[in-house]
């Protein structure tokens, strides 16, 4: 199952595949609990909505890491996954060789998502941030987190 | 290098002209008092074209409310700029339509990245209120045609190409240069003047990675602005990804300030899922 940017998926005891399309700057983070078997993978976009010089209507709190973290959390406890338990992986978030401040939102979007999971005492099992190159995550069945980036090996956790 | 040139150039030569039929509709839709009937019958004389414009004015953004079935109904809804963006459109399709392996792409990629920065290049057009709209989204579409020629020898020295990258500092085109001799930008800037298209549309081609030339007019500046957010959004990303420089002057050469990038972004983005979502599921 392909999760759109912006979105989010969470599966108990899942059948299928999750996995992101190509990420750019954007971050795929995935959330795995293998004992209760639940796998979840959050696409973001941008770091936080107060970013947005006005509101924009129809833009889903998953859009943002600052306003999607604590949903895409909350669904993977709704079907059974314990937060003390979770292993949890990123990628993404390219950024240009060189490009002013504005346009790193790869930069900006990891910072933000190293923030929001310390405030909530979170820790990642594994990333892969900020190269400049394509990379894609996806969740399978098991349990097992894969990322790949273009001309690198894949690697898994 | 010159044997890979010359056989850049005669893979050039095997490109097919950009269609007769879809020129002689710009020409007419340079006339604001067109007739469109006889718009139509120009288009229709072309079936792919006819075709894919029909489906691509259905899975838009502009919220139709009934299934157009024809190019005088759609020609009835759509303003002058809109038809342009449709029929530039229609036709690239028929270009980027095949895996560039070279470029990592599937033919899906490929042509969802054409689209998504004909898309951010209409509403940063829009926003800005550009002078020359027409030329912005036809560049902005046709950006990369490039690829499709080089596609072949990119595959054969990808290794080589992002080892420059990693390890020398270069730019994704820098290092095209340095082992083929050429970069996309030039070789699709090379078809578009062979194709006769106006001299305005070739530079922003030409421009669209090259730092210190995608500054140099507004047109340009809006091609790789447009290239860049969909690139940074992942859309149709090839092996080059971000591995390119945009220079400080890029936003005010363009007309937009930095903290309405992100609206773009925001914006462009619902407009392109729009886009998107509406042509898998015709």
């Amino acid at each position: 199952m392909i999760v759109e940017k912006g979105r989010y998926i969470v599966l108990k005891d899942p059948q299928e595949t999750l996995e992101s399309e190509s990420l750019g700057s954007c971050i795929g983070l995935a959330g795995v609990d293998e004992e209760t078997q639940v796998i979840g993978l959050w696409v973001f976009v941008l770091p936080a909505a107060k970013i947005l010089s006005r509101p924009c209507n129809g833009v889903p709190p998953a859009f943002f890491a600052a306003e999607g973290l604590d949903e895409f959390l909350s669904s993977l406890e709704e079907a059974g996954a314990r937060r003390d338990q979770l292993k949890l992986v990123a990628a993404g978030g390219a950024r240009f060789l060189e490009a002013p401040t504005v346009f790193d939102l790869g930069g900006l979007n990891a910072s933000m998502l190293r923030k929001l999971l310390k405030d909530r005492g979170l820790n990642l099992s594994g990333e892969k941030l900020g190269r400049p190159f394509p990379a894609k995550i996806w969740v399978e069945p098991s349990g097992k987190v894969l990322v790949k980036i273009t001309g690198v090996e894949e690697e898994s956790w | 290098m010159v044997k890979v040139l010359e056989y850049v150039f005669e893979e050039l030569n095997s490109v097919p002209n950009f269609p007769e039929t879809a020129f002689r509709a710009l020409r007419m839709l340079e006339d604001e008092n067109i007739n469109f009937n006889d718009l139509a019958k120009v288009i229709r004389y072309d079936a792919t074209i006819t075709a894919n414009f029909l489906k691509l004015v259905n899975s838009a953004y502009i919220g139709l409310r009934r299934k157009v079935e024809s190019l005088t109904q759609a020609f009835a809804l759509l303003g002058l700029n809109q038809i342009r963006f449709f029929l530039i459109a229609a036709c690239a399709g028929q270009y980027l339509n095949r895996p560039l392996r070279g470029y990592d792409l599937s033919p899906y990629e490929v042509w969802l990245h054409s689209l998504g920065c004909g898309v951010f290049a209409e509403l940063i057009s829009e926003k800005i209120k550009a002078e020359h709209q027409d030329h912005i989204f036809t560049a902005a579409l046709l950006h990369d045609i490039g690829k499709i020629v080089l596609d072949l020898f990119v595959g054969g020295e990808l290794e080589v190409i992002r080892e420059l990258v990693e390890e020398e500092g270069l730019s994704f085109m820098e290092a095209e240069i340095m082992v083929l001799g050429t970069d996309h930008a030039v070789v699709g800037a090379e078809l578009l003047r062979r194709w006769g298209f106006p001299q305005e549309i070739i530079f922003a081609v030409r421009a669209h990675h090259d730092e210190d030339w995608m500054v140099q007019n507004q047109t340009s500046a809006v091609v790789a602005l447009a290239n860049t957010l969909v690139n940074l959004l992942g859309i149709g990303m090839g092996a080059d990804g971000l591995s390119y420089r945009i220079p400080p002057a890029l936003l005010k050469t363009v007309g937009l300030k930095d903290k309405e990038l992100f609206d773009v972004i925001t914006v462009g983005f619902q407009r392109y899922q729009n886009l998107k979502e509406n042509l898998l599921h015709k």
